[in-house]
């Protein structure tokens, strides 16, 4: 067990040096690519920028506070996309029939998918993120503890895992219907709802974004406990991290349902 | 073989492609009617903060009072939809593989031949959008209708300008593939620039000073921001005809840029392989 494990952590590191070796090649399309993203995530930036200009406060928010959301619930994207952005060619790969050399491999199959892209371009993600958080931070002039700091890298990773297994999850609906895409889209954009306070929303969304679409869990329930925001609950805060890892657990499920299912596409 | 050239009338050509890229997009009608839903999706977070910050009252910001937003925001999402074309990745593609080399050989013009290539599925986007606009519109929504009859009308003209706006920029996004091994990250800077100096997310006149002079003086306002300021009678008379010239302005000025762009384009280009 720890031998397989060691074993797939290895080639994790040779994979992302490779990958982002390839990644850095042409080094105008590199850049290019880094700025197409950045300019992807300064768009919601600069929405709140010019929403906070008409108004204080968004649903008890301020400017600061959410940009600090923003900033978490788009950073697990860009992790995503740094280091296991695969799943979305899972479906050019059953069609040609080039899936079959995953299950030939003495590799998880599940591995080999993840990593067939890593997109050093997430950096871009990651560099707004970061400093739409540095921003709200130094504004509200924060002293966070280790605790507080430590909690925040597990909602991190934790969120990552959550969008890393919806992610799988949903691409392996194509397992069962070459359409199947669309929902993955769905799910994807169901993000944005993270970005903003969720007590925004209708009370149904507000249920299906702490189930079905467990977002609220990525951004909103740890941030309002870390900002002692009113109605914060300490519960929600405290589970927010193992979300994911439950999600992880049931998309492992449809991928071994689908895994059992897949038939080569033959020649 | 000499029957198996017809020959046609020079208008017929294109009568051709346009009824094949009409047939093309109804035949994924039913997965562009999705999309177009799914999409709509992330729209309804715009309508619930929106919706927060106008609240119950009468609050007006700039032009803008709740009934007005939310007009915007959903026609924006549509002419989103109807004034993007899937042109840059054709070329791109065509580029990379080979296969524009058939498209050259062909004896008609190659920008009037990728125009009317996008018509088929500009003219569906067109009519799916206005229905599920109406639709959503008379069910949950309450849009505002234009307020004149010449507001409607210049705001329809403005959309088709808008269209051709777009086309002529994502066209030469396609012609980048020349010059760049990969144009993906080209792709996303104009495709998100696009949409934020479009007016998609956030209507221009309520961006911030020095944003809303980068906007007025970019071709992207001309695709969704001009035909919505008409439409909601924001710009009438003088003025809405003064925002329409603008369109024709870059019309001209890209369809210049993009003759002049497709020779170089084809003296980069390399074909591999035979």
């Amino acid at each position: 067990m720890f031998k397989r494990i060691s074993r797939h952590a290895r080639l994790f590191l040779r994979l992302l040096y490779m990958h982002n070796r390839a990644n850095v090649e042409y080094r105008g399309d590199f850049w290019l690519k880094i700025l197409g993203l950045v300019l992807r995530n300064v768009i919601g930036v600069v929405f709140v920028y010019a929403l906070f200009s008409h108004v204080e406060t968004l649903a008890g928010w301020s400017r600061a506070e959410v940009m600090m959301l923003y900033a978490l619930a788009v950073a697990p994207r860009g992790l995503l996309q740094l280091f296991c952005n695969g799943a979305w060619q899972l479906r050019n790969y059953i069609w040609r029939g080039q899936f079959d050399q995953f299950l030939t491999r003495p590799l998880s199959p599940v591995f080999q998918t993840l990593t067939l892209t890593m997109s050093i371009e997430g950096l871009g993600t990651l560099a707004v993120g970061g400093a739409a958080f540095a921003a709200g931070y130094a504004a509200l002039s924060l002293q966070w503890s280790l605790g507080a700091w430590l909690y925040l890298v597990l909602v991190l990773i934790g969120g990552t895992v959550l969008a890393t297994a919806l992610d799988v999850g949903m691409h392996a609906l194509v397992f069962w219907s070459r359409d199947a895409g669309q929902l993955q889209w769905f799910v994807e954009q169901s993000t944005e709802f993270a970005q903003y306070p969720v007590a925004l929303y209708h009370r149904a969304l507000q249920v299906a974004l702490s189930t079905l679409l467990p977002f609220a869990f990525i951004s909103y329930y740890p941030l309002a406990h870390l900002l002692d925001k009113p109605g914060a609950s300490a519960m929600l805060a405290a589970i927010s991290p193992l979300v994911g890892f439950a999600f992880a657990f049931l998309m492992s499920r449809i991928w071994h349902a689908g895994l059992m299912r897949y038939q080569s596409a033959g020649s | 073989m000499a029957t198996t050239t017809i020959p046609l009338p020079r208008r017929w050509k294109y009568g051709a492609l346009f009824r094949m890229s009409l047939q093309d997009a109804l035949a994924y009608r039913g997965s562009t009617i999705l999309s177009w839903l799914i999409e709509s999706w992330s729209v309804l977070v715009m309508l619930y903060v929106w919706g927060t910050v106008f609240g119950a009252g009468s609050v007006k910001i700039g032009a803008f009072d709740w009934d007005a937003m939310r007009t915007y925001l959903v026609i924006a999402h549509a002419l989103q939809n109807f004034t993007a074309t899937g042109v840059s990745w054709v070329l791109a593609n065509a580029i990379r593989n080979g296969d524009i080399v058939t498209d050259l050989t062909r004896p008609i013009d190659f920008l009037a031949a990728k125009l009317v290539e996008q018509l088929g599925s500009a003219l569906l986007n067109g009519v799916i959008g206005m229905v599920l606009v109406t639709i959503l519109s008379l069910l949950f929504f309450h849009l505002l209708p234009p307020p004149t009859l010449e507001a409607a009308v210049l705001s329809l003209l403005a959309a088709v300008l808008g269209f051709l706006v777009s086309f002529l920029i994502s066209f030469m996004l396609g012609l980048s593939s020349c010059w760049l091994m990969n144009n993906q990250g080209l792709a996303w800077i104009v495709w998100y620039g696009g949409r934020l100096l479009s007016g998609t997310v956030i209507p221009l006149s309520l961006f911030p000073g020095w944003l809303r002079d980068v906007a007025a003086y970019s071709p992207f306002q001309a695709t969704i921001s001009t035909p919505l300021v008409i439409y909601l009678g924001q710009a009438e008379g003088g003025a809405a005809w003064q925002m329409v010239g603008v369109q024709l302005f870059w019309l001209v000025a890209l369809f210049l840029a993009a003759r002049w762009l497709f020779p170089r384009a084809m003296r980069r280009l390399e074909i591999q392989g035979g």
